[in-house]
């Protein structure tokens, strides 16, 4: 490491000022104001939320506090990844932190205690005296102000909330005590078509909305010869689009799996109302055929993913054709893809009856460590001022200061005409949209889990075989054995899994539903090679 | 040195792997082991040989990781050969450029792969201005790629790797062994695979295990293509299943297991069959001139094949300055906006400024350990120093994840360690797990820096009354202080790139990481992807000036890295 001769040390130099410009770029770009820094008090929330719904509730709810309380505050925001990460990262926390709890209290922690303080099948007698050891262990917890440090959870799936209210890990909020003007049937309702928009004990309550749609992109669509608009789910089932059409990963994502149940549940109307009746056996066939719908539109998909942005971004690259979307970002994307006056290459629609409502919520974190400032987080994200900055546009009265959410508030108000002007999407109505659809909790909620499971052996799992299949079904011109073979989903029917996949999921043995994994998945392998078989014989 | 000082050095390491590599693990993967009554049983582990899936998810890692390695040293040997033996113009810059493929931010690399393979992508665009392809019915090259394009890319990004060391130990080739087989008749290639081949196999096996370890667990590149049927993309993708089935960490487990047998295979068939050279090569004829033609050539080969590497990064690039690239070979809209909204983000120079501290303690700590573990292997015949030599290539072969939370699980209230809760600062733990995961890199260079080093300098030193610890300060670590100066840069480098720690240990805002503030601006939707590509430029920029620096200096040092 010499420098002995000249132009060494003249390179030398040249690289020593080249970083010296790097690395002072970032200072000379700093930000005015430093959201960081120190404050009277500190919230922490946790939140699959991205940097932009961040920043702009960070801003406003600091200049809110400080105006309320006259301290100022700071928002330490956990962001260990999506829905499905918070969830096991809960999960791991609320584990640690109640041993700890439960150890200090000279209790004895063992496996039984482990699975049962958290487990929302433990059913409380109403004496304590009679608790087993399980029981007893379930009751301290919910009895305890067991806490991990974080205040609030925002935002994510009513799924991931039920999960985490039934667990134990969220708590009432006082919010519908103190604003119960907010919770009416003007303002937020109980319920909209069957979806439940807040916990009627309010360990969780919607801050907005959201459902899932199909976006397109209109040059693929040109360059596939398809003249025909799409409008609904089967039209993800459209040959046409083999290896272009992009799916959300339904064991990922709550709200991705709700989505799968929608395609379902719509098949089980249109029968159930054409048959005039709501028998098992008329929501069977709906069951299976909705799950066909699922199977072919796999067998078109080019992957399943976890990253509810990838979907949107990657249609409108032309990388996918037609993919599932959730609506906002749908919007955005195809606002931010536009080039001049002309319609931009990607388009979102909500198939018409074939899509539900729902919100994502906000709850109250069991032992939060800022409770009041995590009521006072809670109600301002609930109130008008906080509801504004979801669709606003930026800069207007009472708008986001940086970035256009363009998410979807729940309050109704914000749905009146005055406000047209200041929304970034005054034509969505989301609560005239809800009234197409009605969502039946009975008739497949209980399966939610089960239906994500059958999704995963038949289609994620084996999606090479289930593609080639597909590819030989096309080329053949859907040869009618061969098809049937292909959409048989007898090893997965509505009776099948009502009892014998929803035990074995149910089980807390989880080998068994590996090993019933193995079963099925050798079972519709089987079938896909068959049908490419039958197909390629043209039969 | 003493034995008792390098028993002491070998339990230190020891205790600092069981603690904080073996335990994380553990704590991760235990529930593989753990049936529903609560005790030990192996059913989950039988259950990935019993199913197809899982058996051809391995099959295709091991043929990724098989054919990536080829691939790369394919590339890589006639590189090496050609900076080893001729002088062509361009040679320092090529040569100082030749890490630049490897660095590479998460997440914006699949932006620039997608912008320039994409159905819409430049390449196509390309290919129809060319007249050869219909642009309505463009090649799916991500679709269709599979196997052999994740082979393609990862070889692409892994080369540099065998380069440097093949580099170096062509460095170390006796000239005069050549000489004497060209005297007795043996020229051209069977020279090279009769003479030279042997001669060089400890360079070639370094890299190329570390390659092959590398892809047989990558993740990034298959999930570009989408390609799920790889051991890696189901580990991934069982951990992130909402239903939690503990199955995930079994394949953790057996995946593990593969890579220690592979390692130990590779390293009893190949690793064995080293020539010991009489004497180092003093008096080398050096590079030659290869004539106006072989000039061009080399510097054409070497220009193409770094273009090729680093096209990603290019895309990367033109994106973070584009604002918008749709259908076209280059964006057709340009702008310097994406910079501002990126280094302008608040989160943008405290993570900097947080990577720096992080992965600059790493480094040192990695050192210190390297010379450690490098030491008790090369130098003492203690029992068991093999098996420290193989752990310490293992963090390799662990999927971010499984450590990640395995460091989560160990810090929380209430157990030993925390005092290490990343809730409360997570310094130590970030520093700790970003020193384990770079580990293998220090340990391969400052091994490779013993074996040059002759241990009669260090016993002379000894026999004068030198202490150990003061021979190591005066005369060991001056004499491979270049080895350790190319492996600590790699450490630097890949430390500041990385992704599953940080996403998961750096919790508050104000402790972010670059690579997390990155994955941050990626979610932003619409504007995202364009302005983490101009953070990610920002990254890239900093580490080559940094490598290019380094190699300035250190000049033709740095090829030494890993030679084992």
């Amino acid at each position: 490491m010499t420098t002995k001769d000249g132009p060494i040390s003249l390179r030398i130099l040249a690289v020593v000022a080249a970083m010296f410009l790097i690395v002072a770029v970032p200072f000379l770009l700093k930000p005015k104001e430093d959201l960081l820094a120190r404050a009277d008090e500190t919230l922490v929330l946790i939140s699959p939320h991205n940097e932009a719904v961040r920043h702009e509730f960070t801003v406003a709810f600091m200049r809110h506090y400080k105006e309320k309380t006259g301290r100022s505050i700071r928002l330490d925001w956990r962001t260990p990844g999506g829905t499905s990460e918070i969830a096991r990262f809960l999960a791991g926390e609320y584990l640690a932190a109640f041993e700890n709890v439960w150890e200090k209290s000279g209790r004895r922690w063992d496996s039984e205690v482990a699975s049962a303080f958290d487990s929302a099948k433990v059913v409380l007698p109403a004496e304590p005296a009679k608790d087993s050891p399980e029981q007893a262990a379930r009751r301290f917890f919910l009895e305890s102000q067991t806490g991990i440090g974080i205040d609030v959870f925002f935002g994510g799936g009513a799924y991931d909330f039920e999960i985490q209210s039934a667990a134990g890990r969220l708590v009432p909020s006082e919010v519908i005590r103190k604003h119960p003007e907010w919770f009416r049937e003007d303002s937020i309702p109980q319920s909209v078509s069957g979806e439940a928009f807040y916990d009627a004990d309010a360990r969780w309550i919607g801050a907005c909305l959201s459902s899932f749609g199909i976006c397109y992109n209109s040059d693929s669509l040109r360059r596939l010869g398809v003249t025909e608009l799409p409008g609904s789910w089967e039209d993800l089932t459209n040959p046409v689009f083999f290896r272009q059409v992009a799916l959300a990963d339904p064991t990922k994502s709550g709200s991705a799996a709700k989505a799968f149940e929608m395609v379902i549940q719509q098949q089980m109307q249109e029968l159930v109302q054409g048959a005039g009746s709501e028998g098992d056996e008329v929501l069977a066939r709906g069951w299976t055929r909705g799950l066909q719908i699922i199977q072919a539109a796999s067998a078109n998909a080019r992957y399943f993913t976890d990253a509810a942005s990838k979907i949107p971004l990657d249609v409108s690259l032309g990388d996918a054709a037609i993919g599932m979307c959730i609506d906002f970002y749908g919007r955005f994307q195809s606002e931010s893809v536009q080039v001049g006056d002309k319609p931009s290459r990607l388009q979102y629609f909500t198939p018409a009856g074939g899509s539900s409502v729902g919100v994502d919520p906000i709850g109250l974190l069991r032992g939060a460590p800022n409770r009041a400032a995590a009521e006072e987080f809670i109600a301002f994200v609930l109130s008008l001022e906080g509801q504004k900055l979801w669709n606003f546009k930026v800069g207007t009265p009472g708008g986001p200061e940086k970035y256009a959410l363009r998410r979807l508030p729940i309050r109704k108000e914000l749905y009146a005409p005055e406000f047209a002007t200041f929304r970034s999407d005054p034509e969505v109505q989301p609560y005239e949209e809800a009234k197409l659809f009605t969502y039946h909790p009975k008739w497949t909620a209980p399966l939610f889990r089960v239906m994500a499971f059958i999704i995963r052996v038949a289609c994620l799992d084996l999606h090479k075989e289930q593609t080639e299949a597909w590819q030989a079904l096309v080329a053949a011109k859907f040869p009618r054995e061969a098809y049937r073979v292909f959409t048989n989903l007898d090893a997965v029917n509505y009776e099948t899994a009502r009892t014998r996949l929803k035990k074995a999921l149910d089980s807390k043995n989880r080998i068994e539903e590996v090993r019933l994994a193995k079963e099925l998945s050798d079972q519709f392998r089987a079938q896909y090679k068959e049908a490419a078989r039958l197909a390629k014989e043209g039969k | 040195m003493s034995n008792q000082f390098a028993k002491g050095v070998f339990a230190l390491t020891a205790v600092f792997f069981a603690l904080f590599f073996l335990w994380p693990i553990a704590e991760t993967v235990r529930g593989a082991f753990v049936g529903s009554d609560g005790r030990f049983t192996l059913d989950y582990i039988a259950e990935v040989f019993r199913n197809p899936l899982y058996l051809e998810g391995l099959w295709n890692s091991f043929r990724i990781g098989i054919f990536s390695t080829l691939l790369a040293a394919l590339i890589a040997m006639p590189l090496a050969w050609m900076s080893d033996r001729f002088n062509f113009p361009g040679k320092p810059l090529l040569g100082a450029l030749v890490l630049v493929p490897m660095i590479m931010p998460p997440f914006v690399g699949a932006i620039g792969v997608k912008q320039i393979l994409g159905q819409q992508g430049a390449l196509n665009a390309f290919l129809a201005d060319l007249g050869i392809l219909n642009p309505d019915a463009p090649i799916d090259w991500l679709g269709e790629g599979r196997v052999w394009g994740v082979v393609a890319l990862i070889a692409l990004n892994l080369y540099p790797i065998i380069y440097l060391n093949v580099l170096a130990a062509l460095a170390n080739v006796d000239p005069a062994m050549e000489e004497a087989a060209e005297n007795l008749g043996c020229t051209g290639f069977r020279k090279f695979r009769k003479i030279t081949l042997p001669l060089i196999m400890p360079g070639v096996f370094a890299g190329g295990t570390i390659v092959f370890i590398w892809s047989f667990t990558e993740l990034g590149v298959p999930l570009m293509f989408d390609f799920t049927r790889v051991a890696s993309v189901q580990i991934f993708h069982g951990i992130k299943d909402i239903g939690g089935n503990p199955f995930p960490f079994a394949l953790v487990v057996v995946m593990l297991a593969a890579t220690v047998l592979l390692y130990a295979a590779s390293k009893l068939t190949l690793g064995r069959s080293s020539h010991a050279m009489m004497a180092k090569a003093t008096s080398q004829g050096g590079p030659r001139d290869p004539g106006l033609a072989g000039r061009w050539l080399c510097a054409g080969v070497f220009t193409a094949v770094t273009l090729l590497a680093v096209l990603p990064h290019l895309g990367v690039v033109l994106v973070a300055f584009s604002s918008e690239w749709y259908q076209t070979i280059l964006p057709s809209g340009w702008t310097l906006s994406h910079f501002e909204a990126a280094l302008g983000h608040n989160l943008t120079l405290p993570s900097i400024q947080n990577s720096l501290k992080y992965a600059g303690l790493a480094t040192l700590l990695d050192v210190v350990l390297g010379v450690a573990i490098a030491y008790v292997v090369v130098r003492t015949r203690l029992p068991g120093r093999q098996i420290l030599d193989a752990l310490a290539m293992m963090p390799l072969a662990v999927p971010g994840l499984v450590l990640a939370f395995g460091y989560l699980a160990m810090t929380q209230e209430g157990k030993i360690f925390e005092f290490l809760n990343p809730a409360v600062d997570p310094l130590i733990i970030l520093v700790i797990a970003y020193s384990v995961r770079r580990l293998p890199y220090v340990v391969r260079s400052a091994a490779a820096g013993f074996q040059q080093t002759s241990v009669t300098l260090e016993e002379a030193a000894q026999n004068l009354g030198c202490p150990p610890l003061r021979t190591l300060r005066k005369i060991t670590i001056p004499l491979i202080a270049a080895n350790l100066l190319a492996g600590g840069l790699l450490a630097f480098s890949f430390a500041m790139l990385e992704v599953s720690d940080s996403l998961i240990l750096a919790q508050k805002q104000q402790d972010f990481p670059i690579t997390k503030a990155i994955y941050e601006l990626y979610q932003l939707l619409g504007e995202g992807r364009f302005v983490a590509s101009a953070l990610g430029v920002w990254a890239m920029a900093f580490l080559a000036t940094t490598i290019l620096g380094a190699s300035l200096i250190l000049g033709k040092k740095l090829g030494a890295i890993f030679r084992a």
